[in-house]
């Protein structure tokens, strides 16, 4: 993986590398250490296998979100700081529309 | 109040990974006692952990079936309490900091009200990428951003001679803050608020953009109708086109032309 790293750093950052044909990105790719396996999946461009090759133990599950309402009956924000009044009645609001 | 030893920088990395990091944001990276990362994939994750020798992952905080908004609160303190004890503190986040992202708007507010020197440096956002990657310019005519649960939830008007970029599909309807994902009858319900503005066989593209740089975005076209069957992700973007023309104003246009200024 750290040459995998190592390689999609590089490349993430270098014109040069992005505007080169096939078989010399693939000549590049080697010099990184990729095997013949990694290096397919990687010019094919099929968003899925790259996804399933460059997975990890820790991969991302989810992004960062805005608040939301809180269910009916739960407090609006247990952990969150005080909301100003006009949050409140956004809150409120929001629920009325979503029951 | 002087400013206190200590601060926190909230950097955005963009959505890229080592394509989007400003040189500015690199510094402060590079500069800081202590990174915390949020990251948008695990080994966009391992890449910022390769700029710095002390990176902390914030996703650590997200579990399924936890209130987003107590993980919020303890990824908070965690880049607060280091404020607190002195450190050049820097937040990283992908995309830009301050674009759907409560943590680093908050941490960053906390942080000067205890008098510690805070701001926020900006990213290259998921917009970014989706306007040059769909070739959309927002100023031809107009663009209405909505998060999808809101757009659901509260009574919005939508103009639909203009773009509409829907956020967050991927938990659209979500009132618990708790999922991960939506489901087809929540879709359904989103489909049902859209057809009041836009015909059903009205095109929506699915966007999602490149977090890893050997990848390509995903631009899938459908139909409205056919989103609740769409395999709908929590990154995924719904896009839609102006499904009418511009309507002039007449009334506006005489007034404007009789101005001798």
């Amino acid at each position: 993986m750290s040459q995998m790293l190592q390689f999609i750093s590089s490349f993430g950052s270098s014109a040069e590398l992005r505007s080169l044909p096939v078989a010399e990105l693939t000549a590049r790719m080697q010099t990184f250490g990729l095997n013949a396996g990694e290096i397919e999946v990687l010019l094919s461009g099929d968003r899925h296998a790259i996804a399933e090759m460059m997975k990890t133990s820790g991969d991302i599950v989810c992004c960062v979100v805005p608040e939301k309402p809180a269910e009916p009956g739960k407090p609006a924000d247990p952990a969150g700081p005080a909301q100003d009044d006009d949050d409140e009645e956004e809150k409120k609001a929001s629920l009325r529309h979503a029951v | 109040m002087a400013a206190q030893i200590g601060s926190l920088v909230c950097i955005g990395t963009g959505m890229t990974m080592a394509s989007h990091l400003t040189p500015l944001s690199l510094s402060y990276l590079q500069q800081a006692d202590v990174v915390f990362s949020l990251m948008s994939h695990g080994v966009v994750e391992k890449w910022v952990e390769s700029l710095h020798p002390q990176v902390i992952s914030l996703q650590q905080y997200y579990q399924e079936g936890t209130d987003r908004k107590i993980s919020y609160r303890r990824m908070i303190d965690a880049m607060v309490s280091e404020v607190k004890a002195g450190k050049k503190v820097v937040g990283a986040f992908y995309g830009h900091p301050g674009v759907f992202a409560y943590v680093p708007h908050q941490a960053v507010a906390e942080a000067r009200e205890l008098g510690f020197q805070a701001h926020m440096e900006p990213g290259v956002s998921a917009e970014d990428c989706l306007f040059a990657d769909l070739g959309i310019d927002p100023g031809r005519y107009g663009c209405q951003h909505f998060e999808t649960t809101q757009l659901m939830i509260f009574k919005r008007r939508l103009d639909p001679s203009a773009y509409l970029i829907l956020w967050q599909a991927g938990v659209a309807g979500d009132l618990s803050t708790a999922r991960f994902a939506t489901n087809q009858q929540r879709l359904k319900l989103l489909v049902q608020r859209l057809q009041q503005d836009y015909p059903l066989d009205h095109p929506v593209i699915l966007y999602e953009a490149c977090t890893l740089p050997v990848g390509a975005p995903r631009m899938e076209r459908i139909r409205l109708q056919d989103l609740p069957n769409a395999d709908i992700l929590l990154q995924t973007t719904l896009v839609l086109a102006p499904s009418q023309p511009l309507e002039p104003d007449l009334q506006m246009q005489q007034a404007l032309a009789q101005l001798t200024d």
